[in-house]
């Protein structure tokens, strides 16, 4: 996942968006002048002939603009070409992707506004707000998170998109065991059984109140089968090792995101 | 003796204003290439890229929009941290400025003739990408502390710069035609 950097303040986004639309209205200045001729020529085939050619080229401009705010949102999730220059991602409250139910939710509410609900300078937009979406920037400092907020989240292999939040485990607290493996009565974070390389027992991430730490575990803690990868670097068997800024690690080659 | 912080602030103003506007008479002479009065009275040259292919002019006009980006970067970031409201005022004109700058320089490296291809419009839209990417990058908050009035600032500086260089744009297209 592309890491989004902060949350930006109502009053900052507003205004960023807004200097982005500017960059998105010359993209489409470029392409109505590169196609405009042509589809509004085709338009005036399927439309009768008495039907004046300034409204072609109003429905032109509606078709394009619709079209330009469906490919957004929907295939390329809110990064539109000014949006992505300035590195802006849209994200929900806690800094995740939205959902597909609430990207439709914003694009109808966007549509039926016309866009207009989006033009502010000093506040989030209306279709913004009511589908408590956020945007996030490199711009902004990135927002202090509990560890009790913080996930592994399985980013390979069969068991993709399997998670575990370190607040919902029982009796979670600073300086706790987290263990990653296939055996389901002794893992928190449990892979499944066709990953044949990962052991039982693979590793186990401890949360400390100083930042988190990894240990390679496998048989009686001596290590595990297939090795437990960080920074590009193989944890020797049974040491804890800091994993410092490190966004993610293997287990016998499954990549298992950490985010926090 | 200590000075009242409004001659501060004056004096910043004042300062920006006659440097910037030397510097940028100098950047628009050296590229006016049609300005007879200014080729014929001074001894600036004049670079004309009109005889160029266009993939060179997009070349020499991406060197000059990093440029530009980078700049707007650099000096922005630096005077949105400052504690004196001139500067931070600065910041906004600096936006502005460089959006004429931008179009200015899409002017000089696009054809005048009418083409089959808006050129002036794609090097701007290219020139508003390379800027927005090149500043926000300098403008990183894993740079440094960043307050949230000095986002707020530097966002105003992006914001300028873009309805500047639109509205140059739009002026140069529709209301020259």
């Amino acid at each position: 996942m592309m890491k989004a950097g902060g949350p930006l303040e109502e009053r900052c986004s507003a205004r960023l968006l807004f200097a982005a639309a500017m960059m998105d209205g010359v993209f489409l200045l470029l392409i109505a002048d590169l196609a405009g001729e042509q589809v509004v020529s085709a338009f005036q085939t399927l439309f009768p002939a008495n039907v004046p050619l300034p409204v072609l080229w109003g429905v032109f401009a509606f078709v394009l603009l619709l079209g330009y705010w469906l490919i957004v949102e929907f295939v390329f999730f809110g990064a539109s070409v000014g949006r992505a220059s300035m590195g802006l991602a849209l994200r929900d409250k806690s800094g995740q992707h939205l959902t597909t139910g609430r990207r439709a939710s914003r694009c109808m509410r966007k549509i039926g506004q016309v866009g207009l609900g989006g033009l502010r300078l000093n506040s989030a937009a209306t279709y913004d707000r009511s589908t408590d979406s956020r945007w996030y920037s490199d711009m902004a400092p990135r927002a202090y998170r509990s560890m009790k907020t913080w996930r592994l989240i399985v980013a390979s292999g069969p068991g993709r998109g399997h998670t575990v939040t370190f607040g919902k485990l029982p009796g979670f607290n600073t300086n706790h065991a987290i263990k990653i493996g296939r055996d389901t009565a002794w893992s928190d974070l449990v892979l499944p059984q066709s990953e044949g390389r990962v052991s039982n027992r693979h590793c186990v991430l401890r949360a400390r109140k100083d930042g988190l730490y990894l240990r390679d575990w496998g048989t009686q803690g001596k290590g595990s089968s297939n090795g437990t990868r960080v920074n590009g670097r193989q944890i020797p068997a049974g040491v804890w090792v800091p994993v410092d800024h490190a966004d993610h690690f293997y287990a016998a080659g499954v990549r298992i995101k950490i985010d926090r | 003796m200590k000075l009242p912080n409004t001659l501060y602030v004056f004096n910043d103003v004042t300062t920006f204003l006659v440097n910037g506007g030397v510097i940028v008479g100098h950047v628009l002479a050296l590229w006016a290439g049609t300005s007879v009065a200014i080729s014929g009275s001074s001894s600036f040259p004049s670079l004309s890229l009109e005889g160029l292919p266009f993939s060179l002019r997009l070349v020499v006009f991406m060197l000059v929009a990093s440029t530009l980006g980078w700049g707007l970067g650099a000096i922005v970031a630096r005077y949105s941290r400052s504690d004196q409201e001139g500067l931070r005022l600065a910041c906004l004109v600096i936006g502005m400025c460089w959006g004429g700058l931008l179009i200015g320089t899409a002017q000089w490296a696009g054809v005048r003739v009418d083409g089959p291809f808006p050129e002036l419009i794609f090097l701007t839209l290219l020139g508003l990408g390379i800027v927005f990417r090149l500043s926000t990058f300098q403008f990183r908050a894993s740079t440094g502390m960043v307050r949230s009035d000095i986002t707020r600032c530097r966002c105003d500086a992006v914001l300028a710069f873009a309805v500047t260089t639109v509205f140059l744009l739009l002026l140069t297209e529709f209301a020259g035609a």
